[in-house]
């Protein structure tokens, strides 16, 4: 399985408004396939952290991982 | 047309009212906002000056879409002199007085003189008089505009006002217009204080027509359709700029005691929605991402006529002063509107003297026995209201951090955060590092949206690199990159903010920190003049700005030295993931400012090369 945590305002494209999801593990698993699946967008994420290191959006998957999405933010 | 072909000029030495015409070709050159702005301040600016006396002028210009009814351009830009830096002084505002005024016909105000009595301005239509404002003089924002608005008529007057933070000259004291929208930084308040004007309260009944309205009108319509269904605009309607507090806490960039952290432990409790009321928005936008609060508790009351606090707010008077209380930061923001404060200069300017207080560089006998320590909410109310005052250690405070180090003595300077004399607005350039380059060349010190933002470039199906190929930007860059790339990046998106910033544009609304991309923009500029123009026009128009404030600043003996950031950014950040780690090196650094002048014709001695100025048509300039 794999955790993956919308941060902040991503959480509302989660059905539910849930913060954390888990999805069964299948082996190529992108970042990427995540977004689309929830129709987020690659320009919609700012920061990926997978097991608590920053990633791009290419990064394959683990068994175990834990994923955290965080919203693009600049200019307040 | 969008404009009315008319600058008002009013000198309050002489109390003497002008209205001077200009042709179509000037707005085709100069566009409107500091376009126009620049172009008064530079033929009406003596030679050195100071910015609080009289003969220092003080001009609104609204953008060149400003006023129309088309979506996101509500902004109008003051001018002058700055205070705090004493570099040219600029700072836009949206709410609803830049429009007003092109409704009562006129495309700029330029103030010159000073009033030996306090005074406001009356301009309903083209009828405007100089009133006497000694009934205002003292009062708090909110009462002042109420009053206002009796005198003059309950709908549709519009108020720009200074509070008392600029009649009595703190040099970060801001100018607002409804309670709520901010002409921010570089201390204009000061300015208008020094020039006892108290307020400029507009109303106008005209109406201007584009040449073709009904683009306007459909441009308007797609873009309210599809608010809601763009990532970055639903975001900004739906929870305002608060949302960015956690992502860039988690980046660990989050401003933190002084800018020494980049990860404030108490980020959740700043970033809570929980006292956050309907969001209100500036004229004619759908967007709508103006954050307003209210909090009732027994302890704290909030007002929500006076907004609420926004991202730089709650991270320059919260996490950098290591303060995670919001209901405190929301007291201390509405505090700071009702009397008109810039919360980022006033947040960094406190965190400094933290910093300095918990250094042992001062101590209580210098702070009026307040323990300056980072994270201790109790004095961040009693000490703001002593800067407001300018007394005992709020005296020293009201004037910045750099002229407060002034102050503290030589081994306070390592810990400024500030370019220009201006304090670093809240975005840290150790993990962004265009940021840094924006603070070190925007030509009125420190400002964040002197350019487009590093993270909207970083991947190549991200939305600045998606957008922004319209203006020949089709790569990836890497936020930490400090070479050509970025150097590039800065410059063709600085150009396109200052295109944007003629124009009347607010960055929530366009691309590439929103929704609308650029050719509905240019389809929009053609709508409302019937020129035949386009972007290399628009980017022209951008540059030509750009370079008439590089020359404004030359004036002033500003050169390269001018054009650096504080050595906090060369030191590594003490906590979070980029912790022990220096991301920028200055020698790459001034490397990549000079690639910057190379590309926009600047020199080192501060001016603008006399090809460029040829090439822009600013023949006028060459000296």
């Amino acid at each position: 399985m794999i955790k993956v945590v919308f941060r902040s305002v991503l959480k509302d494209y989660v059905p539910g408004k849930t913060e954390q999801v888990m999805l069964d593990y299948k082996p190529g698993l992108t970042i990427r396939a995540i977004l689309e699946q929830y129709g987020l967008q690659p320009g919609h994420i700012g920061l990926v952290l997978v097991d608590g290191q920053a990633r791009d959006l290419n990064c394959t998957l683990h068994d175990g991982a834990i994923i955290e999405l965080y919203p693009i933010f600049g200019g307040g | 047309m969008s404009f009315t072909g008319k600058i008002l000029k009013v000198d309050l030495s002489s109390r003497e009212i002008k209205i001077e015409e200009q042709p179509e070709s000037f707005y085709r050159r100069y566009q409107g906002g500091h376009g126009v702005g620049l172009y008064y301040l530079l033929k009406e600016t003596k030679l050195n000056v100071e910015a609080l006396e009289p003969e220092n002028p003080l001009i609104f210009a609204p953008g060149l879409l400003t006023g129309l009814r088309a979506p996101a351009v509500p902004r109008y830009i003051v001018m002058s002199k700055s205070p705090l830096t004493g570099a040219l002084g600029k700072s836009e505002a949206g709410g609803y007085w830049g429009p007003e005024l092109k409704k009562a016909g006129f495309d700029a105000l330029v103030i010159t003189g000073s009033s030996k009595t306090p005074v406001y301005l009356s301009i309903q239509d083209n009828q405007v008089e100089i009133k006497d404002a000694e009934h205002l003089w003292g009062l708090e924002t909110g009462p002042v505009q109420e009053k206002l608005r009796k005198e003059l008529g309950e709908k549709g007057t519009q108020v720009a006002q200074i509070g008392p933070a600029g009649e009595n000259g703190v040099l970060y004291a801001n100018i607002v217009n409804n309670l709520a929208h901010f002409n921010g930084r570089n201390g204009l308040g000061a300015v208008m204080g020094a020039k006892k004007l108290k307020a400029i309260a507009v109303r106008g009944s005209g109406k201007l027509e584009a040449k073709n309205e009904d683009r306007l009108k459909e441009i308007f319509r797609w873009t309210a359709g599809h608010v809601k269904e763009h990532p970055l605009s639903s975001m900004l309607h739906e929870h305002g700029t608060p949302a960015g507090i956690k992502t860039v806490n988690a980046q660990g960039g989050l401003p933190t005691n002084n800018f020494e952290l980049g990860v404030f432990e108490e980020a959740e409790q700043l970033a809570s929605e929980e006292y956050s009321l309907k969001p209100k928005g500036c004229y004619a936008c759908p967007v709508v991402c103006k954050r307003v609060v209210e909090v009732n508790e027994d302890d704290i009351v909030v007002d929500k006529m006076y907004g609420g606090p926004e991202y730089e707010t709650l991270a320059a008077l919260g996490s950098n002063c290591g303060i995670g209380d919001l209901k405190t930061v929301a007291k201390v923001n509405e505090i700071c509107n009702r009397n008109t404060l810039d919360t980022i200069s006033l947040g960094v300017t406190i965190s400094f003297a933290m910093k300095c207080f918990e250094e042992g560089i001062i101590g209580p006998e210098d702070t009026d026995g307040m323990e300056l320590k980072f994270g201790n909410k109790d004095i961040l109310i009693p000490l703001v209201e002593k800067i407001i005052k300018r007394e005992g250690i709020g005296d020293i405070l009201s004037r910045g951090s750099k002229k407060a180090a002034e102050n503290f003595g030589p081994e306070s300077e390592k810990y400024l955060v500030e370019s220009k004399g201006q304090e670093a607005p809240m975005h840290d350039p150790r993990v962004k590092t265009g940021l840094g380059l924006q603070y070190a060349l925007a030509v009125n010190g420190a400002d964040h949206w002197f350019a487009q933002h590093d993270p909207f470039f970083a991947a190549e199906d991200g939305f600045g690199v998606i957008e922004m190929s319209a203006i020949g930007l089709t790569e990836a860059v890497d936020p930490l990159d400090t070479g050509m790339a970025k150097a590039r990046l800065v410059y063709y998106t600085s150009v396109l903010n200052s295109a944007y910033d003629l124009l009347g544009v607010c960055m929530f609304g366009y691309a590439a920190r929103s929704l609308i991309p650029l050719n509905l923009l240019l389809d929009q500029v053609v709508a409302a003049t019937g020129w035949k123009t386009s972007w290399f026009e628009l980017m022209k128009a951008g540059e030509r700005a750009l370079a008439m404030a590089r020359e404004y600043n030359h004036r002033q003996d500003l050169d390269q030295d001018a054009d650096k950031i504080s050595g906090i950014f060369y030191r590594s950040l003490a906590k979070g993931p980029f912790s022990g780690k220096v991301t920028i090196e200055e020698k790459d650094f001034n490397k990549a400012v000079e690639k910057y002048y190379d590309l926009a014709g600047w020199e080192k001695d501060g001016g603008v090369s006399r090809n460029k100025l040829e090439d822009l048509g600013l023949d006028w300039l060459v000296q």
